[in-house]
């Protein structure tokens, strides 16, 4: 009899702990998951904000319509990147489709940033000032949400590849999520700094 | 960086517990030695008085009593020393216990409580938008909640601040020198300080202080406050001079101690929030930079109101210098801070100019003027006009003293009151109330119906007689000056407001001038963002021509109200300026009563033109009103409506020194 109790206390309590594991990889998951719709939504923002000040910018900017059309022209791709990356945030094919498409629309941007501080006239307008700032905020806050993206991916990932927890995670399918990371293109490195004070 | 940096959130609040119980150690160390500095001279002075009466009493009988008295004295009486002590734990606990329950609010009551303004997340002003969304970024950065962010408007250098107990209701409040001394990053790395104190606990450390502190001064403050208060007369004789200087001596010692209970939490929490804000931004530059900026202006981060002395251990930076013991700051010395940043400083600090600031106007677009605007001289061929577009988004230092000319020529009650926002609301319906009798019998049933007022329905009656009497042109200074407090309203009381306003105006079907001009600049005022994120739904001029030609119609009659020959040789020089629209030939449409409801319709139309029909748009009419070199009232106060409508925001025109009228 003893044995028997025994066994079946031995036997639950590893059930009990197998299920904690399980918890905690579909918390961890669900964290990361979250923590990329933030940078979803700093992304849709942004793709917002592009056509407003390349509107607003277009009358100065009458010589830079080359500038101006490889902005809006990487801001589509990255809006269809962006698309494909909500679907399923962690996928490796994704995380890179997206951090080239955001690293060439970084790119492209950096260059209209660095135009539109050659035209005075353009910097005192209101609209494009309130515009810029908008811009620049939310790129700071793409940049953010991105390391807390990243960190919770790492957390999920350390979790996933310790002993035991691999076992569950390739038992229940739990996938090695992808880092977001930041691609630098030679024209964003080239730009020069800009600086809106 | 710092050798004990704490690298995770756990470790962080395990430190701040463990400087929780130091604090407590302190405070009741503090205690301590005030209860030992006071019954010590309280026994002292008894001492004297009695033995100076055992000498010098003429009566025998007395001086023996004295001597009795003096041969059994001891400083150590334990019976009265546990008195004593309880009496003053009792006072100090019960006053620290007081402050601490009002201090239970959150962040915001420290906030208000050092007479800083709140923000608004929606807020317009470049300054404060760049403010809240460097403190959203962070917000995300540090993976907390927005906090609410105040300004202290009257502070010119440069500090900041973070207050609360709970993480959910912190508080980051940033002086009006940081605002605009300060460039993108170095606001940046202050606020990351400061988010880095909500972050690892010091904050709800930090108000506790305050609230242990206020206990520890309490007395001093009491005995000052005795001294100085004139109730102590030579009269009420030498025991309550006595008890007053006791009250001091308490106050100083308390002080002390507890400077050195601000100091020796505050220090180590600095560095450890610079090190974490440089984590947050990974720009050290920026932080460094704050700090430099600090230490090259003349009065560094010193805060002028004397309030905030209890909370200086809270600041970013040195608020209140200690003149000549500087183990006494609360705060690392700035070298030293900026050192850890940026190891190449040389201890140079870049000059700051340390003018005083203006006070800038929440509204940089005044509306202004007499009867007649003229111009500025205009020299060879250049056209006026060119002078107006160019003169967009850019107000002079000469608008800034025009307005502030015609604001103190209203009357101050009125001022006093449109600084609530249910004042405002009535100054601005008031402003609104027409003088027909059926007009009025409409738009006071209109006005029954609002929350907003909260019944005080008179209010608005007896402002609208007195303004009846006021001229056009302090009208709009005036609703300009019930802005601020219009924007304090959250989302649902601007949206309740507007529809109240909305209906006061359409009362009667009809529009005039001052009613279109309220409603596009409250539209404009309390529903910002909305014109940021606008489609742009219309690119071509045969979209928009009609409205176009509205526009300019009703500018070039406002200009010569009479005279058609003069009203078409305006409209035709408003319309060449847009080739597009003249090719096609429009006539001059204009109906006197209709006229304000149609240019409306046409602005509402053109807000989701492209910008470059915008600024078309506001460059014809511009033209068309400054034809004739000469601007009427109506004239100038139309285009400033058009320019403000379609977010190209015209700066009042300046009056020259007194050329003839034209």
């Amino acid at each position: 009899m003893i044995p028997l109790i025994v066994l079946v206390v031995i036997l639950a309590g590893a059930a009990f702990y197998f299920v904690g594991i399980y918890n905690q990889l579909i918390t961890l998951r669900n964290l990361y998951r979250n923590a990329f719709t933030q940078i979803d939504i700093q992304l849709k923002r942004r793709y917002d904000l592009i056509p407003n000040l390349v509107e607003a910018a277009k009358g100065y900017l009458a010589h830079e319509r080359g500038t101006l059309e490889a902005v809006m022209e990487a801001r589509n791709s990255a809006v269809g990147a962006s698309r494909a990356a909500a679907q399923s945030p962690g996928s490796a094919a994704a995380m890179t489709g997206l951090s080239q498409a955001e690293g060439a629309l970084s790119g492209v941007l950096s260059k209209l940033l660095a135009v539109v501080e050659a035209y005075p006239d353009l910097k005192a307008n209101r609209t494009v000032a309130d515009l810029m700032e908008e811009l620049t905020s939310t790129e700071n806050k793409i940049s953010f949400a991105r390391q807390a993206f990243n960190d919770a991916v790492t957390g999920y990932n350390i979790q996933r590849e310790k002993f035991p927890q691999n076992v569950i995670a390739s038992l229940f399918d739990f996938k090695t999520a992808a880092l977001l990371d930041a691609v630098e293109k030679t024209e964003e490195r080239t730009a020069p700094k800009v600086s809106f004070t | 960086m710092n050798t004990d940096r704490a690298t995770n959130f756990f470790a962080r609040q395990a430190r701040a517990r463990r400087n929780c119980r130091r604090q407590l150690t302190g405070f009741v160390f503090a205690v301590a030695v005030i209860v030992l500095v006071t019954t010590l001279a309280i026994r002292l002075a008894w001492y004297l008085y009695v033995g100076t009466n055992a000498y010098t009493s003429f009566n025998a009988d007395e001086a023996y009593r004295y001597q009795q008295k003096i041969s059994t004295f001891t400083f150590f009486d334990p019976a009265f020393f546990i008195f004593m002590s309880m009496i003053i734990v009792i006072v100090i606990l019960s006053a620290s216990i007081y402050k601490m329950h009002t201090l239970k609010k959150g962040g915001a009551a420290v906030a208000k409580m050092l007479g800083a303004r709140r923000i608004d997340p929606g807020a317009t002003d470049p300054d404060e938008r760049r403010l809240v969304n460097v403190v959203e970024e962070m917000a995300i950065a540090s993976g907390i909640p927005v906090p609410q962010i105040f300004v202290l408007d009257s502070e010119k250098n440069i500090n900041a601040f973070a207050a609360g107990l709970e993480i959910s209701d912190a508080a980051v409040t940033v002086t009006r020198g940081a605002l605009n001394k300060l460039n993108r990053d170095e606001l940046q790395g202050v606020v990351a300080h400061e988010f880095s104190h909500i972050l690892n606990g010091d904050m709800r450390l930090n108000v506790q202080l305050i609230g242990i502190l206020f206990g520890i001064l309490f007395l001093g403050i009491a005995g000052q406050k005795f001294l100085s208060g004139g109730r102590v007369s030579m009269r009420a004789g030498l025991p309550a001079m006595a008890a007053g200087i006791f009250l001091v001596i308490i106050g100083h010692t308390g002080s002390i101690v507890g400077r050195l209970m601000q100091c020796a939490i505050s220090r180590q929490q600095e560095f450890l929030a610079d090190a974490s804000a440089v984590q947050f931004t990974r720009n050290p530059a920026g932080l460094a930079g704050a700090l430099k900026k600090i230490g090259g202006s003349a009065f560094g981060s010193r805060i002028g109101s004397p309030e905030a002395r209890q909370a200086s251990h809270l600041f970013f930076s040195e608020s209140h210098p200690a003149s000549w013991f500087s183990f006494l700051n609360t705060h690392p010395p700035l070298i030293t801070r900026i050192r850890l940043l940026d190891p190449s400083f040389d201890g140079r600090f870049p000059k700051m100019a340390d003018e005083p600031s203006v006070p800038k106007p929440m509204y940089t677009e005044p509306f202004g003027g007499t009867g007649h605007y003229r111009l500025p001289a205009v020299s060879g061929e250049s056209s006026p006009a060119a002078d107006v577009t160019s003169m967009v988004g850019s107000p002079l230092s000469g608008h800034l003293e025009e307005s502030q000319g015609i604001l103190t020529a209203l009357p101050q009650d009125v001022r006093e009151i449109a600084a609530t926002a249910r004042g405002a609301a009535s100054i601005v319906f008031a402003l609104l109330i027409g003088k027909d009798a059926r007009l009025r019998e409409q738009q006071t049933a209109a006005l029954g119906r609002t929350t907003i007022l909260r019944g005080e329905v008179e209010t608005v009656w007896s402002l609208s007689e007195r303004l009846a009497g006021l001229s056009d042109r302090l009208k709009l200074p005036l609703l300009e000056l019930a802005m601020p407090s219009l924007s304090v309203m959250n989302g649902m009381e601007k949206r309740n407001f507007l529809l109240m306003l909305h209906s006061l105006i359409h009362a009667d079907g009809k529009i005039n001038l001052l009613e279109l001009s309220v409603h596009w600049i409250l539209e404009k005022h309390l529903n910002p963002s909305e014109d940021l994120f606008r489609t742009i739904r219309k690119f071509s001029y045969s979209q928009v021509g009609l409205d176009i030609v509205v526009l300019i119609s009703a500018l070039a009659c406002a200009g010569h109200p009479s005279d058609k020959e003069k009203t078409q040789k305006a409209f035709d020089a408003g319309l060449a300026r847009i080739p597009e629209l003249a090719a096609r030939k429009p006539v001059l449409s204009f109906e006197e009563n209709a006229s304000y409801a149609a240019v409306n319709r046409a602005l509402q139309s053109l807000t989701d033109a492209s910008f470059k029909i915008k600024e078309a748009v506001v460059d014809a009419c511009a033209h068309c009103a400054f034809e004739d070199r000469a601007v009427t009232f109506e004239e100038g106060e139309l285009l400033r409506v058009v320019a403000l409508a379609l977010q190209c925001p015209l700066p009042p025109f300046i009056q020259p020194p007194l050329p003839d009228a034209a």
